[in-house]
């Protein structure tokens, strides 16, 4: 089970990526018939990205084979990126409604849940999870906001640059490993 | 009004004509009845009532019709198969005529289009389909009509056969339908109209009143066709059937294509529109709302609140009260009274046990639910889906459609697909269908706002119901989403669904349509939402709001496939173009993107190999097809592997070696020293010289993770005032280099040689090179300029200076001097050897070269002139001392002005082409670097720049001799006495010490052993002991002395209150110099020894100054410290090697003889008791302490007791004991070694002594007479007491017991000056003294 974390600067610049594989088991799908959440959601799905994710590999036979770059659990890189930046749609449109800074499960596409976190400085950090675990991630994007806030304060670092300090990866590792 | 339902949940009859009606559609050239039926599809304006009876007008009414047999065939094929089939074909059709689509679409772009060509089709497809179903009522027939023609031989008899045929359904289909007779009356049929008449009476008669007589003209040479709706493509039957009935499929396809046309005369149109009218309004509909009447009845009565409360209980109560009347229809009674129910039903159904699933047909409540939707009963309807749906038997799917937008929509959505979905993991093709079916159903049954809008997002549903599938129904379904969803606009959502969308089309191999989607994600994801982000953010970021960079995965992914699509198609050009936009060099997003946890994904494996490899093959191929001299201007590579910042020019001088730090050490070296005599300027070393080939080194960074190679490597010159780019290819010569391969994110500098013919300013604008030997590509190397802030304009918005061009100006050479060594192998050297070397100088220039200066290196001792000079000595003149004036300043690194120039007629210049030597002798000194550098300066006269030149040769310095010096206060006319002690450490050379010369401001040495005359082999070690007096010639020495103390205090004392230091120099002094030869003299005032000892004694000095001062400036300690300190001794020792005629000399220079009174006490009580000015740095305040410690325990502040004790040792008395005890006489001697402060002294003597003695051989001593002594020394002298030993016995007496006491006063000069004590002392035996007396007994025995 991976997780699949983002920085956005407010003009939706990538700041930060991060790959977790949790170590925690995968729950199991939720009673099924419960009155409000679709059951399929985990398990029927869970085949989508990993049949894209070979689709780069096309069909020349004289190619050098294997365009697909495959992260942990199949996935391909572009694809994460690409949910990522999908979810910013619903994203926004929810930040204007609501003033909630954490934005449980905003999204979801196939077998991933988007949540999302909203920092007063407009920051996005989005996070693609395949289970709920609501207060885990909840705990995990204050961990990151600490932490970024912690960045922040470099007079040299502005809202887009990348955060290429290894203490924070550590410890957004580390919170990680933690909450998720 | 009800809703407009899609036309798949329209009722569906059936049709069995009669095969003289078959013939008499065909002779008349029209298609078979159903297709002219439904051409009439749907009605206009039917009105039906609800089971209230409140009419219910619909605008339009849906019928389906087709053939009864065909239907029947369907349903004996295995379902999943089918749906199997249905998907291929789906997939097929498209397929077959995407890529016009596409071309239609792209010709022109239709922004409102809601549907695209696509869509329709899958729509069509999806909703054409008419068989009947396991799961859903819609398709089973709701009624079937008997169609016969008056042409048959009998047709009344033609009638009773239709009537008598079995139905051939599977038992799982309903059969529920209400039969129906048609009687189609064509114009020249053999009846008469009223025989017609009577057969139609005489079959209302016999079947019932659903019955129709329907005269027909159809004239002979068919009417002009009329256009009518198209028909909806249906599945062709599987292939085993298909050979009989192939060719009406065909032209079905066809007809989709062209117009649908029906030859029908207008009057049989109004005939034929009647007749279909009034079977739906008399027949149909009245039919269906008694079914549905009666149903409700029955689910009414189900679900009437005591039956429900009491349902579970009836059990008990033995009620009789059917429970099950809602699910099993055939022992419906209601159905069983109606008119019209099938009386081959039985028949048919027995004929149909063996099916294994699913036998019953649909439930009575889903068929009423179905009717009542069909009727547009919508709030009956909607009851019973919604009950269904609580039961688990359906319903979700339908409730959307007839549901108010709601939030609770969605889920009836998604739980409709996730009974779909639940069971598997591989999604069963008939699933797939049915999600379609609904997805399709949903998108038509539901107004476009409504369903695209904020509440439904019906976009999600057909992304949910395009499911995990690869079939081209599930690709058709995301994009539909997507472009629903582009519309919102949520574009980087519908970019995600194109890219889902093409990737699986692409498995199907649909390519055009692949492509289009792929474009479109492309075209989406560049399109940036506008942010609702304040101008002044971007302000304060000091970014442009257009400068983004988004995922950098993402258009990788998407322009990759792009453009092996474009490959496959044969698009080359454009295939060529995405490829070379792939690589780009990636930007990992912070450090989290390279390294995972996983131990097997540690970094990403880079795409960039695969983007190469396929660039390479793409152009290649493009190349060879479109032949070589095709040329894409536009394409250029996305990076550049040039390193502007690092470009560099280099001369030929440049590159002779040696570090450039060290070259422009001595060019500053050289800038300093000409400050203060001139203001020629030394040319840098920037000016390359016509004919002569110069190197611009060009570093090339190869920012992708694979390998790639680079052709015809070269630069492109101009003059730089020439706009043309040509300009200089006439007269300069680049090199090309052929072949360059640069590993994976590899750096490499690559030198490009330029000569140039003609004295001029070059540009070196730009690098070009053939990316991977095909693709041709310029790189400019102008730089851009710095950042402009002088002006508040320049501030507020960014400006920068122009650019920075690699710029070489190319000049005759005039002044060219070519300097080498004669020799241009290593110089391997024994430490301080004296070698000759011989430089070689070539003026190529021409003019004559005047004025010519050599730098060396600070620590190199070189002196100018040959060894004959260099190794002069003065056998006439035989003194063992001579004096040496010395300036004694720290030598400063100063250049050499070449006076004297060998083999050349005048020997002040050299004339161009002319060729000198010049004669150097290097000391190799313990601290030479590994190479000799030599930085020559010269021009022509004075008033000219100068211009410089280098020259270097590597040395190596072998260890020869080690020397090491100990001192000693002596006991005889000497001072001290000094114990030389040298060691050779080399392996093999036997070495001949010639001379030993001693220099000191203060003493004069003189040999007390002999100098040896052997040459000292190897690891020997020999001793020479020499002794230290003060120099007769004292007076002038003395006030020498304390001038250079009190400069160096004075100096010190500057440092340390932070005064700046003057430039004075320090006092000259006399140096002593003392020679102990064998042979011949060599004197110190040989020019080339003066300066190898200024130097030699300048290195030690300045080095150790550097270590003790760190935090004194070096280039100010020759104001503060004097070369030579007045108590030094410097010993030089002469050697050769006679065998290798080798001769050097070595410098021991660490010895300090004399007493010093802490010279420097006042100045650093002074600085200490100075009130603390705080530093509000921490590090200030370390370094002041620190430099204080240093002056405090500089040579400058030695403190040592002056007075030393000499006891009269190891005399022998001999007494006659018989005669009495002996009075010994025992001198002990004192002497004040300081040079320049007087001393008082108290010299104690003990009786008795306590102490224990060292060792039992020696006997206490015992002083008798008088024991105390006191007395003044002045500087350097001596004083002896004599004290009487007083024994009793012969024996050894140690002369112990005694005590010194000495005060040391102040300096003065005046004889009755008041004294002053400076320092007190107190001496005592040293622990294992062995100073003795021994008393022999010489009495008679």
């Amino acid at each position: 089970m991976s997780h699949h974390l983002f920085l956005l600067s407010p003009s939706d610049t990538p700041l930060y990526s991060l790959t977790h594989y949790s170590t925690k088991p995968a729950q199991t799908t939720p009673s099924p018939l419960s009155s409000n959440l679709p059951t399929w959601s985990t398990s029927a799905f869970a085949g989508t990205l990993t049949a894209l994710s070979g689709a780069t590999s096309a069909t020349q036979s004289h190619h050098v084979q294997g365009g697909g770059v495959r992260m942990g659990g199949g996935q391909d890189r572009h694809v994460i990126q690409m949910i990522a930046n999908a979810s910013l749609d619903v994203i926004e449109d929810v930040m204007k409604k609501e003033s909630a800074m954490y934005l449980k499960s905003v999204d979801k596409f196939n077998e991933w849940l988007v949540s999302a976190f909203i920092t007063p400085g407009n920051m996005k950090f989005i996070l693609l999870h395949e289970t709920k675990n609501d207060d885990g991630i909840r705990s995990f994007f204050h961990d990151v906001w600490e932490l970024y806030v912690k960045t922040m304060l470099n007079p040299f670092h502005t809202a887009h640059t990348g955060i290429r300090s290894t203490t924070f990866d550590t410890r957004v590792r580390a919170s990680a490993k933690k909450n998720l | 009004m009800a809703p407009a339902l899609p036309s798949s949940l329209s009722p569906h009859i059936c049709i069995l004509p009669s095969p003289d009606l078959e013939e008499l559609l065909e002779s008349s050239s029209l298609p078979p009845l159903p297709q002219i039926l439904q051409s009439f599809s749907p009605l206009p304006q039917v009105t039906t009532r609800t089971t209230s009876l409140t009419s219910i007008p619909h605008t339009s009414f849906a019928l389906r019709f087709s053939d009864l047999s065909d239907i029947e065939a369907a349903c004996r094929e295995d379902e999943e198969q089918r749906a199997e089939r249905t998907l291929d074909w789906i997939g097929e059709r498209i397929n077959k005529s995407c890529a016009k689509w596409v071309e239609d679409i792209e010709k022109t772009p239709d922004k409102d289009a809601i549907r695209t060509p696509w869509w329709d089709e899958l729509r069509r497809c999806t909703e054409g389909e008419l068989v009947p179903s396991r799961t859903e009522g819609w398709n089973h027939p709701v009624s079937i009509i008997l169609a016969v023609s008056t042409t048959a031989p009998n047709p009344l008899q033609a009638i009773t056969a239709l009537h008598s045929r079995m139905l051939d359904f599977p038992s799982w289909v309903d059969t529920t339908h209400f039969i129906y007779t048609l009687i189609i009356h064509p114009h020249n049929s053999a009846l008469s109209d009223e025989e017609a008449g009577a057969l139609f009476n005489a079959v209302k008669k016999q079947y019932g009143l659903q019955s129709y007589l329907l005269p027909l003209s159809l004239p002979s040479p068919p009417p002009p066709p009329v256009p009518v709706p198209a028909l909806m493509p249906r599945l062709p039957p599987p292939y085993s059937t298909e050979k009989s009935n192939g060719a009406p499929d065909n032209s079905r396809g066809e007809t989709r294509v062209a117009l649908n046309t029906l030859k029908m005369a207008e009057q049989d149109i109004q005939q034929t529109a009647k007749f279909t009218r009034e079977f739906v309004i008399m027949s149909l509909v009245p039919w269906m709302e008694r079914c549905v009447v009666e149903w409700n009845e029955n689910y009414s009565s189900s679900r009437r609140l005591p039956s429900r409360l009491f349902s579970s209980t009836r059990r008990l109560f033995g009620s009789t009260t059917s429970s099950n009347a809602a699910s099993a229809h055939s022992s419906s009674p209601s159905v069983s009274s109606l008119p019209s129910r099938s009386h081959t039903y039985s028949a048919s159904q027995a004929s149909m046990t063996g099916s294994t699933i699913m036998k019953t047909p649909p439930s009575q409540q889903r068929r009423l639910a179905e009717f009542a939707t069909v009727l547009g009963d919508i709030k009956l309807a909607a009851n019973v889906w919604e009950s269904l749906r609580k039961e688990g038997k359906g319903g979700s799917d339908i409730l959307p459609l007839l549901s108010a937008p709601s939030p609770t929509v969605p889920l009836h959505v998604s739980n409709a697909l996730s009974s779909l979905f639940a069971s598997s993991v591989e999604l069963p093709s008939l699933s797939q269908l049915r999600a379609l079916t609904y997805a399709v159903r949903w998108e038509i049954g539901i107004s476009h706002t409504e369903f695209s809008g904020k509440i439904l997002e019906g976009e999600r549903w057909l992304v949910w119901a395009a499911g995990t599938a690869e079939e081209p129904p599930s690709a058709l379904l995301l994009a539909q989403a997507a472009m629903l969803s582009a519309r919102k606009p949520a574009s980087r959502r519908a970019a995600l669904w194109y890219l889902s969308a093409a990737n699986r089309l692409e498995k199907c191999g649909i390519k055009p349509l692949t492509m289009y989607f792929l474009r479109k994600a492309h075209e989406l994801f560049k399109m940036r939402p506008d942010k609702a982000l304040s101008p002044s953010f971007w302000e304060s970021e000091g970014k442009d709001s257009t400068d983004y960079h988004g995922f950098d995965a993402v258009m990788s992914g998407i322009e990759h496939p792009l453009g092996r699509l474009l490959y496959t198609t044969g698009d080359l050009s454009s295939a060529v173009r995405f490829f070379l936009g792939l690589l780009k060099p990636q930007s990992s997003l912070g450090p989290g993107t390279s390294r995972y946890e996983n131990e097997e994904n540690k970094a990403i494996p880079s795409t960039d190999k695969v983007f190469l490899e396929d660039f390479r093959v793409a152009f290649a191929h493009f190349k060879s097809t479109s032949g070589e001299d095709v040329t894409l201007p536009e394409l250029k590579l996305p990076f550049t592997l040039a390193v502007l910042n690092q470009t560099r020019i280099r001369f030929p001088r440049d590159s002779v070696g040696g570090e450039q730090a060290e070259w422009d050490k001595r060019e500053e070296t050289w800038v300093e020293f000409w400050k203060s005599r001139g203001k020629e300027k030394l040319e840098k070393s920037g000016k390359g010289a016509v004919e002569e080939t110069f190197w611009v080194d060009i570093v090339l960074r190869n920012p992708l993770d694979a390998e790639i190679n680079i052709s015809n490597v070269t630069l492109i010159v101009k003059e730089s005032l020439s706009h043309d780019p040509q300009s200089a290819s006439t007269f300069v010569e680049v090199e090309n280099i052929e072949e360059i391969t640069l590993g994976a994110r590899e750096s490499r500098t690559v030198p490009i040689s330029i000569k140039s013919c003609r004295a001029t300013s070059l540009i070196v604008s730009h690098v070009t090179y053939d990316f991977l030997s095909l693709l041709p590509s310029t790189e400019s190397l102008a730089r851009r300029g710095r950042r402009l802030q002088d002006t508040p304009q320049q501030r507020q918005t960014v400006m920068y200076a122009p650019d920075i061009h690699v710029k070489v100006e190319v000049e005759e050479a005039s002044q060219k001097l070519n300097v080498v060594f004669a020799d241009s192998t290593p110089l391997e050297l024994l430490e301080g050897e004296r070698k000759p070397i011989t430089i070689q100088m070539y003026n190529a220039g021409k003019r004559n070269l005047g004025d010519i200066w050599m730098i060396t290196g600070a620590d190199d001792e070189v002196w100018l002139g040959t060894a004959e000079t260099a190794s002069s000595t003065s056998p006439t003149d035989d003194i063992s001392t001579e004096i040496f004036h010395s300036d004694n300043k720290l030598p400063s690194w100063t250049p050499i002005h070449v006076e004297q120039l060998e083999n050349t007629e005048d020997s002040s210049s050299l004339d161009p082409g002319a060729c000198a030597e010049l004669n150097i002798v290097l000391h190799a000194g313990p601290n030479s670097h590994g190479s000799l550098s030599v930085l020559f300066v010269y021009r022509e006269q004075g008033g000219e720049t100068f211009h410089c030149t280098r020259a270097m040769r590597n040395v190596e310095i072998t260890p020869l001799l080690k020397a090491s010096a100990t001192s000693q206060p002596s006991r005889s006319d000497h001072s001290f006495s000094l114990n030389l002690e040298l060691e050779n450490v080399s392996n093999s050379n036997p070495v001949l010490v010639t001379q030993v010369t001693t220099i000191s401001p203060a003493w004069t040495c003189t040999p007390i052993s002999e100098l040896w005359s052997e040459p000292l082999s190897s690891h020997q070690t020999a001793h020479l002991f020499l002794g230290a007096s003060t120099s007769s010639k004292k007076p002038h020495n003395a006030e020498g002395i304390t001038a250079i103390v009190n400069y160096a205090s004075q100096k010190l004392s500057d440092v340390l209150q932070g005064h700046s230091i003057e430039p004075t120099d320090p006092p000259p002094i006399d140096l002593i110099c003392s020679h102990i030869s064998k042979g011949d003299i060599r004197s110190v005032n040989g020019p080339s020894t003066c300066r190898f000892i200024r130097s030699g004694r300048g290195n030690i000095i300045s080095r150790s100054l550097k270590r003790s001062f760190p935090h004194i400036p070096a280039p100010s300690h020759p104001h503060i410290f004097p070369l030579y300190s007045p108590l030094s001794v410097d010993v030089i020792f002469y050697w050769e090697i006679p065998s290798q005629r080798r001769s050097g000399h070595l410098f021991l220079s660490d010895i300090t003889l004399g007493a010093g009174h802490a010279a420097l006490r006042d100045i650093i009580q002074e600085a200490e008791s100075t009130k603390a000015k705080r530093s509000m740095y921490a590090e200030t305040q370390r370094e002041k302490h620190e430099i204080l410690e240093a002056i405090r325990d500089s040579e400058w502040n030695v403190e040592t007791n002056p007075t030393v004790i000499a006891v009269e040792s190891g005399r022998t008395v001999e007494h006659d004991f018989a005669k009495g005890p002996c009075q010994a006489q025992v001198g002990f001697t004192i002497r004040n070694c300081s040079l320049t402060h007087s001393s008082r002294f108290l010299l104690r003597l003990q009786p008795r002594t306590d102490e224990p003695l060292l060792s039992s051989t020696f006997l206490p001593p015992c002083y008798t007479g008088r024991l105390t002594f006191r007395g003044t020394l002045k500087p350097s002298t001596s004083t002896t007491a004599r004290a009487k030993l007083y024994t009793t016995c012969p024996g050894i007496y140690a002369l112990v017991g005694w005590s010194l006491e000495t005060e040391v006063g102040e300096a003065c000069s005046q004889e009755d000056s008041e004294w002053k004590t400076r320092h007190r002392y107190m001496q005592h035996p040293r622990p294992g003294d062995e100073s003795s007396i021994t008393v022999s007994d010489v009495s008679e025995p």
